[in-house]
């Protein structure tokens, strides 16, 4: 039972960990103070608990498919907020740090709901138990622990890159992290019949068991699905072919804007 | 881009101990499971097998062969033949060969159903799946929570090694900032750790570029005021030839005064270099400066006399380690500098004092003293108050406040300048660090 | 720009389209699966395979329990008293295991698809 605790905390506070993990990372390498992570992740706990308090009334809406919808909509709010930070990288006026910490703050908020939400209600189970309650939250403690670890892993490699590489990098991770969400909310709408798919193209389960903490960790970071389906993998390769698009127009519409500044400026 | 390598060893090391810890638990307990869950298989075959054969040889079966927690059924042709003791309110009927898992009686159970389709005789065994994974989880809980709870301790041990680690390059950084001011010997490579070492090659390298430098530009300056000294003393004989002639002649005592000035200016040069040449070769010794300040003074006193100013030298004696002859140049400096720019009939006192730890030169003047705002500006080489088109009367080169605060740099002092109280005009006060009376009364 | 805009937006429609037609024509037989003292009931579960079926899950405990299974790639909190649904398939012959995330010890089942 412990055991298990310390898997589903973990499994929970991996996702979030690596995903504000790089966001520190970006913010670092951006010169943006670390002020907002508190307010963000406060901010992010409350909305978990009430999340997490109106679920029983959220699982109910379109006729029991709340929860996955709900989910999934806050994973494509995600997905889309990730794509306007990833080009902001490159740019260097005033006005993109402003906008960079408010996406920051947003990504990690709506994530911490998500992760969070779900803890909440797993918690309230054991306040009906209350032998096995503290046992609950030294591992849930522990599980916790080994999630921050993995993160701080994560930052740390990303903190030590050369500044240009680590542009890269983010970019790179954060669309991989961005993809992997809107894989799982095209599962969450498939497993309330809103998607249909067809039966699995592959099982990749002999090389990367879903279930091994390997598999979790990629799972967490890139969305890693053993028996993926054939749309959730247009899901994906058309999320990452979505970011490199935001992307591809950000800059261009940015070169024509500093053209046109710039001769303003002449004049 | 790292903000600290101490943090980042810290947290890195505790992350990675707090990581193989958790895999290595996980592993063993998925292990373990696996491992229970064929016993447990292995055993529901077994009790299958010797129900089989007990049936084969004689068709009544005790009801409990097995404990308690083993549930078995016989069925022959859809009717059962026997059941255990305590039997399951279910019918494990339509039961197929190999291991089922049902959940009935508030339990999960494991089942095995031995006899082919077509066999008459079909056997159901039971039994509580996963009876002792709880046991070998509290195993495992107990061996990773010990791990969890002292790493705290495994962090400050990992913080103080760390220090330990980096105390090199405390060590290091010490080295340099204690160094004298113009040493640029190379750091001995063989007292560093490996990892310091190109560090260490890199600033030897800085060094000896720096050192090279310094001394070409030393050297250069030297050369030619030492190149000027010869023209210059040529132009004065030639100059003092002309104004036997042409007495009164303007234009030759202009000339004059600029000769003057320009061999003032070489002289300074001069001193400024000897100074910084002391300050490499020559050892310190025991200097009294009230002693030096009364050799200055009868020095220039004729200088004084000219412009009928009033000199006062007051305190006693007050022992400081340095170079005599930079002292003197410094004292020499300060008081031109008071004479110059003090009118006639004007009034110059030196103070020399020695407090705890300090011996202090305070050199005032009633002249005009300098606006506070340039008052850091002075120090520069070739600075002049007011610039170049100032009191043209006054012979200077910009050099003598230079020279001064070279000296005090490189003895370790401080300079101050403010206006003087008493006399109105500027007071400059240097203070260096003193040592104790006994020392050096011999060194004198 | 604006050609290919529209050109995106017929695919989307026509796979929107073609999506809704086909879970709108499917059949789908319901399955139960009930959550009792943290067991699943019945803990073996056979469902037709090649077939999108409709899985009726209730939560008897007052407990909460996520159905989860990796080999389904299905997860679902279900609250204490409450009462869920989720659709499963098209699925190969074989089996297919899931568990009580939040009781894993004792809630584990699996759906045989035949």
């Amino acid at each position: 039972m412990l055991l298990d605790i310390i898997v589903i905390v973990l499994r929970e506070t991996l996702e979030a960990s690596i995903l504000i993990a790089v966001l520190l990372s970006v913010s670092l390498s951006q010169s943006i103070k670390f002020s907002w992570t508190p307010i963000a992740l406060l901010a992010g706990f409350a909305g978990a608990v009430i999340y997490g308090t109106r679920l029983g009334a959220i699982s109910e809406w379109f006729d029991y498919a709340g929860q996955e919808v709900v989910n999934a909509g806050m994973q494509l709010l995600v997905y889309v907020l990730i794509c306007i930070l990833i080009p902001l990288q490159w740019q260097s006026r005033s006005i993109s740090k402003g906008m960079m910490r408010l996406l920051l703050s947003a990504i990690v908020f709506i994530a911490l709901i998500r992760e969070g939400g779900e803890l909440y209600v797993f918690y309230t189970g054991f306040l009906q138990k209350e032998e096995v309650l503290v046992g609950a939250l030294t591992s849930g403690f522990i599980g916790l622990a080994v999630g921050l670890s993995v993160g701080a892993i994560v930052y740390y490699t990303l903190v030590v890159r050369e500044q240009s590489q680590a542009k890269l990098l983010h970019g790179l991770v954060l669309t991989l992290v961005a993809a992997g969400m809107m894989v799982q909310a095209t599962q969450l709408l498939i497993q309330v019949d809103w998607i249909s798919a067809g039966e699995p193209l592959w099982d990749s389960n002999w090389l990367i068991p879903e279930s091994s903490v390997v598999g979790q960790v990629i799972y967490a970071i890139f969305g890693y699905e053993a028996t993926p389906s054939l749309v959730e993998v247009w899901a994906y390769s058309f999320s990452i072919a979505g970011v490199i698009m935001v992307a591809a127009l950000f800059s261009q519409y940015c070169k024509r804007h500093s053209f046109i500044s710039k001769r303003a400026s002449d004049v | 881009m790292m903000k600290s390598i101490r943090t980042f060893l810290v947290i890195v090391i505790l992350s990675v101990i707090c990581l193989s810890n958790f895999i290595a638990a996980l592993q063993g307990y998925r292990d373990s499971l696996n491992a229970v869950d064929q016993i447990e298989e292995q055993q529901l075959m077994d009790k299958a097998n010797t129900l089989n054969a007990l049936f084969v040889h004689q068709s009544a079966i005790p009801k409990s062969v097995f404990s308690e927690d083993t549930h078995f059924q016989v069925w022959q042709n859809n009717r059962l033949l026997a059941k255990s003791n305590n039997l399951p309110e279910v019918l494990f009927i339509d039961l197929e060969e190999g291991f089922h898992l049902k959940s009935y009686g508030g339990h999960q159970w494991l089942l095995y159903g031995l006899g082919k389709e077509d066999a008459e005789l079909t056997i159901v065994v039971a039994a509580k799946h996963r009876a002792y994974s709880s046991l070998t989880e509290e195993v495992l809980i107990r061996a990773i929570l010990p791990i969890i709870w002292i790493l705290p301790i495994i962090g400050i041990l990992v913080w103080i090694v760390v220090n330990i680690g980096t105390k090199p390059m405390k060590q290091l950084a010490n080295k340099l900032s204690s160094r004298g001011v113009n040493d640029f010997s190379p750091l001995k490579s063989d007292r560093y750790a490996s990892e310091l070492l190109p560090i260490i090659s890199s600033l030897n390298g800085l060094f000896n570029r720096l050192s090279d430098a310094f001394e070409r530009e030393r050297r250069f300056s030297a050369d030619a005021a030492h190149e000027l000294r010869t023209p210059l003393a040529a132009l004065k004989v030639n100059l003092h030839n002309l104004s036997k002639n042409q007495k009164d002649n303007e234009t030759c005592l202009a000339l004059k005064r600029t000769a003057d000035r320009m061999e003032h200016c070489i002289e300074q040069l001069l001193s400024l270099n000897r100074v910084s040449l002391e300050a490499d070769s020559s050892e310190l010794v025991i200097c009294e400066l009230h002693g030096v300040a009364q050799e200055i003074i009868a020095d220039i006193y004729a200088e004084l006399a000219i412009k009928q100013q009033n000199v006062e030298l007051v305190g006693g004696e007050a022992r400081m380690r340095g170079r005599f002859s930079s002292m003197a140049i410094l004292l020499r400096n300060l008081l031109d500098n008071a004479s110059k720019y003090t009118p006639d009939h004007g009034a110059i006192r030196v103070t020399v004092s020695s407090t705890e730890g300090r011996v202090g030169l305070l050199v005032e003047d009633s002249g005009p003293g300098i606006p506070e705002e340039e008052y850091s500006r002075v120090f520069e080489r070739f600075y002049r108050v007011g610039g170049d088109r100032s009191n043209s009367k006054v012979i200077g080169s910009g050099l003598g406040l230079s020279i001064v605060s070279d000296i005090v740099r490189i003895h370790e002092g401080q300079i101050r300048l403010s206006s003087s109280s008493e006399l109105g005009g500027l007071a400059v006060e240097v203070s260096f660090p003193s040592i104790s009376g006994a020392l050096g009364d011999d060194a004198l | 720009m604006m050609r290919c805009n529209s050109y995106l937006s017929k695919v989307c429609l026509g796979v929107g389209l073609l999506l809704a037609a086909q879970s709108v024509v499917a059949d789908k037989p319901i399955f139960e699966l009930i959550i009792r003292d943290h067991l699943f009931y019945p803990s073996e579960l056979v469902i037709p395979a090649g077939q999108k079926i409709k899985l009726l899950i209730t939560n008897e405990d007052t407990t909460p329990e996520e159905f989860e299974s990796y080999e389904l790639n299905r997860e679902k909190v279900i609250l204490g008293g409450k009462k869920t649904v989720i659709f499963i398939g098209p699925l190969k012959a074989g089996e297919y295991p899931f568990f009580g995330e939040f009781n894993m010890a004792t809630a584990q089942g699996k759906i045989i698809a035949k």
